[in-house]
This record gives structure tokens, C-alpha cells and sequence, in this order.
């Protein structure tokens, strides 16, 4: 044996040997990845791949009712678990079937509930009393209750007694002299004011004046101004005779504003003064109640028309819904009438209104808007 | 030829500015006040003897219902002028007016040998110097006093205000009793304003959410008697019952009645997950309406009962979704920050109550179905489970104490957020449920 094959010879049988011994075959295999895979019904299979909603048949009969128990003492020591005594719990429970010979346990009623009849007989013309004429036209002048007649106590007219009393004598206090003397309050000159400034100033350095003068401005200066200049360049040169149309220029000047053109015919509402606007709207607003409006009222907005009286007062006759926007007609009918009662509550004794300008709020149309309402 | 145009030009001109200064001034109004209308109830009239009694009750009745509506006020007798008025006589409206009162309600009672109880009465609008409607009456037993002035209160409310009637309506809650630890509940239906107490059921069992139907004959609930929560039906006026067969093996509740009271919508419990059902009421036949792995619960239908409203965790916070009955993808419409539960549709439609949870705090509020225009009418530790009134002006809803002897009761307030008040039952109570007017 040559000495080649010893040492092969002794090379595989290390080899052989840490195969054995060197516990590479007890070694644990290497983990592989595992994916936990649930298996679901064919049932269920079907439905995801369907995507539809099965019929759950519970074939089950319906029990029949039980009958009302006898009213007998409960036992009210009986236990109650208190940890049900919440929303249906989330957690996993265990669930019995619930066999169909499970009893009812018994239940104990009271009494069953007695329901009283009511007969409505809706809209039935009830003879109405002689209601006292509606005041015409203006709302009544004075929420003071007017004087009713009284009937006479004396059956018999009684003899007016002699006119002996003088009733000045019990009313008219005598003259007495003056306990404590009244303070006399010695006359004195006028003097100037001690805020009289000392140096002159002048109108120019005035600013409060300044301010004055400028609010009594006209907007715009009365004095025509130039001409528009034109793109065409004149030629000096060669003058041209030039044909002014008067109609045309007067148009030129008008929409050029170079002229002090009067102020256009306004409407009612750009007639009278913002103040007097905003004052009606003060006045009208606490009496407007939406209080006890229904929630569609509440979107509704009604346009109220009516007249007044020189006094500022509204006639009650006139008063009409002139339209709605944003509700039905009942929702209309019943913010018609809250604006109705807004008006005469607080247009009894009249609103404050220029009577010099009686043409421009003769007439008025109220729009009702509730939208900044509904937020509150 | 220039001269007559220009000349016609100025006589247009100067005839619409004529017209324009006759036209009338046009203001508008933004600004206004909200505060109770003023209103007048002088004693009824008493038509006999044996009616006294009577027409005193109902006038003050009439009354209160009208104050605790938050829209009226009432001017006290003390103040009126005219210390008599009775049903024939005409109305002096100077009188009223003086003392600033707005409406005026006058009646006459007169009883019969028969026990027939007959009530007629008129409504007028002091300021426009008007009776508003026509004159109405209403016949009953005597034993309907407390019908007959809600009745009467309802035709006030309704013809100044415009918006429907609640005053003639039941309300189904849940009235407890007991330690907090071991409270007591059982079903219990009063009149709007906390008389007239009745229990539906014992307090053996635990009994949650009553949901009482539209036509105000019929309540759902849910009961813990077999151990687990399921869904019974009962019949008011005959005290009988039935459990609901929602499955076999899952746990039923939250049932709420379809507005035709046919079907109801429920949730139901299997393996750890809430969908929600629909069941036909004359079948039993339930269908599931919401696949999915959230918790899907609290459901309600819209009025015209072609779409749900409830609640879902699906999104990963409680929120709240919308789908047609008829099936497809839920849409979410609350956005804001915080959970969302137990919606329930308002009756006219336009809007959904809801609980909302922020910030430590419970609140009862309002949306848009779109989600938009939400709205916190309440707040406190613990408010929840609204209910709307029939005419979906008012939300009652349960509010909590805090602590160890805390406990719930009922409030009610106006969608305005205004006119929160306590019902004062003289125990606890909680998940209220409002019923119809009655007819």
C-alpha cells in the first residue's frame, strides 16, 4: 500500500468519525416561515366570493304567548348580576344552545295597561261670541286696558247733592310761610369759558372744523373739467373747424361726471336715512319672537307687507304675507304670524318715524330672516 | 328726431324713479329673541257642578304641559284683569294685552249623567286680536281627565307652534330598584311627563332596552331569563309575550321595530361576533344584513324603513354607518373625534340622535344623515340611550350619577339644546322609549 492510500485511508476516516460523533445530525433543522392559514366554510367561501347575504332560516316557531300570570309578590331578594347591568359585552362567551323545552320563567305583570278613551271631534264651528269690532284700521294707541262700562248700583237715579262743596278749598293746600329760607343763588356774568384758547388759530389749522367742512362737501367739484384728450393728435398747424353738436357734448360731459349731475330719483328705502332704517329695525327685532317656532319655521323666511299710519302706527288690516322663501306653506302660515305678532307688539304706540318722509315708509315690506336665529 | 328720443328717454326715466320713491320701503330683520310665548289658561269653565273639580285639573294641567315644553310661559292668574272668563263670553283683548299676554286659551267642561266628559275650548292670538283654528271639543270618560288636557295642550301646542303633538303620549323604560350592585329591573310605561306608573313586567329577570312600536301597542326588549339575552316581544294591552326565535346559538338584542311594526332589526351574537339581522315578524325568518368581523350593533330604521342607521367598530372606533334594508356596503357618516352609538332616526327624518363619547364625557347629540350639522345637546358622566318624541322636537335619554350610590334617571330636552329637565319618577330609571301619540 503505497503511502498515498494511508493517508486517504486516514483522512476519510476522520471524516467519517466527526460525521458521527460530532453531533452534526442531531443539529435542529432551520426554521422555516409559517403562515397560519384559517379554513373558513364553503358557505362562507361562497359568500366572499359572491359577496352576497345569506338567509338565516331559524325554522324555529314562534311560542306561543304566555298567559298573563296572576299579580303575586316577587321575591325582591332575588339576585341580579350586576355585571349585566351594561351594554352587551364585547368579550367572547361561551353560548348553550337554548333548548326549545326551556321554560319561560314566569313573568309577573301588574296589570295590563288600561288605555282611557278620547274622542276628538276636530273643527267644529262652536258658536263664537260677539267679538267687539276690531279697532278698523290702527292698532289700539294704548296697551292700557280700557275703562268697562259699570252698571249702576242705585236702582233709582239719586238726587246730585247740592254743590255746596268747594272743592278747591279740600285740594288747594293753604299758604304757609317758608320754614327754612330757599338758597339764594347770587346772579353772576356770563364769563368765558376757561378753556378759551389763548393764541388765535386758524380756520385752516382747525381740524375739527376741517372735518365739518369736508362732510358738507358736495362729492365731487361742480367746476366742468378739462376735456378728455382724444388719441388723434390735433394738428396745431392746420386748425380745424370743429362742429360741436351741443346734445352731443352735453352726453360727453354727463358720463364724463364733469358736470354736477343731480343725484338720481332714489326708492323709498335710499330715500330715508340709514338711521331711521336701522332705528325701525331696533324696534321691530325684541317683539320678533321665535321662541316658539317649529324647527321648520325656523327656515323659513317670509316677506310681511303693510301700511302705516302718519303716527308710525301699522294698520292692523293691511298687514299681509307678501311671500315666503325656504319653507312650506304651513311653516310660512306660522312665520307670518309671529312676524304679525312682532309687529303689532311693537307698533302699538307707533314707530319713530320722520313724518316729513310719511311717503317714503307709507308702505312697508319687512323681510323676517332667520337664519342668524337658528345658531343661537 | 334726437330731441324725442332723448325726450322719451326722460320721462321713462323720470316715471320709474316716481314709481321707485311709491314703492314701499323694504327692511329687513335678522335679529329677534328667543324666549317662551306668554300665554293665558283662566279657569275653565265649569258648565255644572260635578265638572268643578274637573275643569280646575285640566286647566292646570294644560298648564304645565305647555310650560314644561320650554316654548310658553305662563302669565299667573294674579295678574289678569278680567278675573272671569268664561267659554261664551267675548274676549277683551285690551286685557290681555296689557298684561303682555300672547295666547289665550279658553274652555268649558261639562260632565253627563252618563260619566261622559265633554271639553271645548279656543285658542287666540291676544296681539292679532284673532282666535287662531276653530274652536275644537272632546268627549271621553271622566276617567280621561289626564287624556283629555294633554289633548287639549296638544292642539295649543300644535296650532301656535306649528310642530306636531307629544303631550297625549307613553313612554316605555325600564325602572330600577335595589343596590347598584343587585339592582332590579323590570319595564315600566308612564305618560309623557311621569304620571301614571305601570309595570309591564316583574323584576325577576334583568330586562334592557324596551323599544315600544309605532303604533304604541307592542314592545320589544331584551331579557336575561334563560340566562342569556334574547329578544321578546309583548303586547301592551293584553300583558302576553313571546321570546323572539332570533337563533339557537347566539345571543339576540338590541331590537328595534321597522316603522310599519312588521319587522324589527336586531343584533345578534354568534362566536364572539355582532352583525345585524332582519326579521319578518310574521314569519320569524331572519336575514343577516352585515357580514363582517366588527362589532356591528344598535340599529335603527329611517322612517319611509328603507335604510338602517347603527353603530360599528368596523373602522377601529366605535362610529356610525348607514345602509339600505335591502342590502349593500354600510357608509360611514360620523367623522369627528370620539365613539358613536345607539343613533335612532328622528320620526320627521331630518335628523339622527346619537351618544357620543369624548373627551371623559358622555353627550347626547344630533347629525345630519350625511353626518353633517352635528350637534352636543347634553353632557355630563353618563348620558345615553336617546329617544325621540313623536313629533322629533324633543330627546329623552338616561343620565347617570357618578359614585357609589349614582344612578340613572330620566332628562329630556328640546333639538335646540335648550329646556333640559329632569323627569322626576321618584326612582331610577333608565333606556326610555317613545311612543306614538295617542289616537
Amino acid at each position: 500500500m503505497s503511502p498515498g492510500t494511508y493517508i486517504s485511508f486516514t483522512l476519510h476516516a476522520s471524516l467519517v468519525g466527526w460525521l458521527l460523533f460530532g453531533g452534526d445530525f442531531d443539529r435542529k433543522p432551520l426554521e422555516l416561515p409559517v403562515t397560519e392559514v384559517s379554513v373558513i366554510s364553503s358557505e362562507m367561501f361562497d359568500i366572499m366570493l359572491n359577496n352576497t347575504v345569506p338567509i338565516v332560516d331559524t325554522e324555529l316557531e314562534l311560542e306561543p304567548e304566555v298567559a298573563v300570570a296572576q299579580p303575586a309578590i316577587e321575591d325582591s331578594q332575588a339576585s341580579a348580576d350586576p355585571s349585566i347591568d351594561v351594554a352587551p359585552q364585547r368579550d367572547t362567551q361561551v353560548l348553550r344552545p337554548i333548548a326549545s323545552t326551556d321554560a319561560i320563567p314566569q313573568t309577573v305583570l301588574d296589570q295590563p295597561v288600561r288605555m282611557e278613551e278620547v274622542v276628538i271631534i276636530p273643527s267644529i264651528d262652536l258658536p263664537m261670541p260677539e267679538i267687539e269690532a276690531d279697532t278698523p284700521e290702527p292698532l289700539e294707541t294704548s296697551s292700557v286696558p280700557k275703562p268697562r262700562p259699570v252698571p249702576r248700583i242705585a236702582p233709582i237715579a239719586v238726587v246730585p247733592p247740592a254743590p255746596e262743596i268747594d272743592v278747591g278749598d279740600i285740594t288747594q293746600d293753604t299758604a304757609t310761610p317758608q320754614v327754612a329760607p330757599a338758597e339764594v343763588i347770587q346772579e353772576q356774568t356770563a364769563k368765558a369759558p376757561e378753556a378759551a384758547a389763548i393764541e388765535i388759530v386758524t380756520e385752516a389749522e382747525k381740524p375739527s372744523d376741517a372735518v365739518e367742512v369736508s362732510r358738507l362737501a358736495p362729492p365731487r367739484s361742480v367746476r366742468p373739467q378739462r376735456r378728455p384728450k382724444t388719441n388723434t393728435p390735433i394738428d396745431e398747424a392746420t386748425p380745424v373747424e370743429v362742429q360741436i353738436d351741443p346734445l352731443e357734448a352735453a352726453l360727453a360731459e354727463a358720463l364724463s361726471g364733469s358736470v354736477a349731475v343731480p343725484e338720481p330719483q332714489m326708492n323709498a328705502t335710499e330715500a330715508l336715512a340709514p338711521h331711521v332704517i336701522r332705528g325701525m329695525q331696533l324696534a321691530i327685532s325684541p317683539c320678533w319672537n321665535l321662541g316658539a317656532s317649529s324647527s321648520a319655521s325656523l327656515f323659513t323666511t317670509v316677506v310681511v307687507g303693510m301700511q302705516l299710519t302718519i303716527e308710525g302706527k301699522p294698520l292692523a288690516k293691511s298687514i299681509h304675507l307678501v311671500g315666503y322663501e325656504g319653507g312650506d306653506q304651513l311653516s310660512a302660515e306660522r312665520a307670518f304670524e309671529t312676524a304679525q305678532r312682532a309687529i303689532k307688539e311693537c307698533g302699538v304706540e307707533g314707530f319713530k318715524l320722520p313724518k316729513d318722509q310719511y311717503t317714503a315708509w307709507q308702505n312697508m315690506e319687512i323681510t323676517f330672516n332667520p337664519e342668524k336665529m337658528r345658531m343661537r | 328726431m334726437r330731441l324725442i328720443y332723448f325726450g322719451v328717454l326722460a320721462i321713462v326715466l323720470w316715471t320709474g324713479a316716481v314709481l321707485a320713491q311709491n314703492g314701499p320701503l323694504k327692511i329687513e330683520i335678522t335679529d329677534g329673541v328667543i324666549e317662551p310665548l306668554t300665554f293665558a289658561v283662566p279657569m275653565f269653565e265649569a258648565k255644572n257642578i260635578e265638572a268643578a273639580a274637573i275643569a280646575t285639573k285640566i286647566s292646570r294641567l294644560v298648564a304645565k304641559d305647555l310650560t314644561n315644553s320650554g316654548l310658553f310661559r305662563e302669565i299667573s292668574a294674579n295678574r289678569f284683569i278680567a278675573q272671569r272668563t268664561t267659554f261664551a263670553e267675548a274676549v277683551r283683548y285690551p286685557d290681555w294685552r296689557a298684561i303682555n299676554t300672547q295666547a289665550l286659551v279658553t274652555a268649558s267642561v261639562e260632565t253627563s249623567s252618563t260619566g261622559r266628559l265633554t271639553v271645548k275650548f279656543r285658542i287666540f292670538d291676544v296681539f292679532s286680536g284673532v282666535q287662531l283654528g276653530r274652536g275644537m271639543q272632546l268627549s271621553g270618560s271622566t276617567q280621561a281627565v289626564r287624556r283629555m288636557a294633554h289633548k287639549v295642550a296638544d292642539q295649543v301646542y300644535e296650532r301656535i307652534t306649528g310642530e306636531g303633538p307629544y303631550f297625549d303620549s307613553k313612554i316605555v323604560f325600564v325602572s330600577e330598584s335595589g343596590p347598584k350592585d343587585k339592582r332590579l329591573k323590570r319595564l315600566a310605561i308612564m305618560d309623557f311627563d311621569g304620571e301614571n306608573v305601570q309595570f309591564l313586567t316583574g323584576n325577576k329577570n334583568i330586562v334592557l332596552a324596551p323599544r315600544i312600536s309605532k303604533d304604541g301597542k307592542k314592545v320589544l326588549y331584551t331579557s336575561f331569563e334563560t340566562g342569556f339575552p334574547q329578544i321578546y316581544l309583548l303586547d301592551i294591552s293584553t300583558a302576553g309575550r313571546k321570546r323572539l326565535p332570533t337563533s339557537d346559538d347566539g345571543m339576540g338584542f338590541s331590537p328595534r321595530f321597522s316603522p310599519d311594526s312588521k319587522r324589527i332589526v336586531y343584533s345578534l351574537q354568534q362566536g364572539g361576533n355582532s352583525d345585524i339581522y332582519l326579521m319578518d315578524l310574521a314569519t320569524a325568518r331572519s336575514k343577516r344584513m352585515t357580514l363582517s368581523l366588527a362589532i356591528d350593533t344598535a340599529p335603527s330604521f329611517s322612517p319611509d324603513g328603507r335604510q338602517i342607521v347603527f353603530e360599528s367598530d368596523r373602522s377601529g372606533t366605535q362610529q356610525l354607518y348607514l345602509m339600505p334594508v335591502s342590502g349593500g356596503t354600510p357608509k360611514r357618516i360620523s367623522f369627528e373625534n370620539g365613539r358613536y352609538g345607539t343613533p335612532v332616526w328622528s320620526p320627521r327624518g331630518d335628523l339622527i340622535a346619537f351618544t357620543k363619547q369624548s373627551n371623559g364625557r358622555f353627550n347626547i347629540g344630533v347629525m345630519r344623515d350625511d353626518g353633517s350639522e352635528e350637534r352636543l345637546l347634553s353632557g355630563s358622566f353618563l348620558d345615553e340611550g336617546p329617544t325621540w318624541s313623536p313629533n322629533g322636537r324633543v330627546i329623552m335619554f338616561a343620565r347617570q350619577t357618578q359614585g357609589p350610590k349614582g344612578a340613572p334617571s330620566l332628562y329630556s330636552v328640546d333639538i335646540t339644546g335648550r329646556n333640559l329637565r329632569a323627569l322626576n319618577l321618584g326612582a331610577p330609571a333608565s333606556d326610555p322609549s317613545w311612543g306614538p301619540v295617542q289616537p
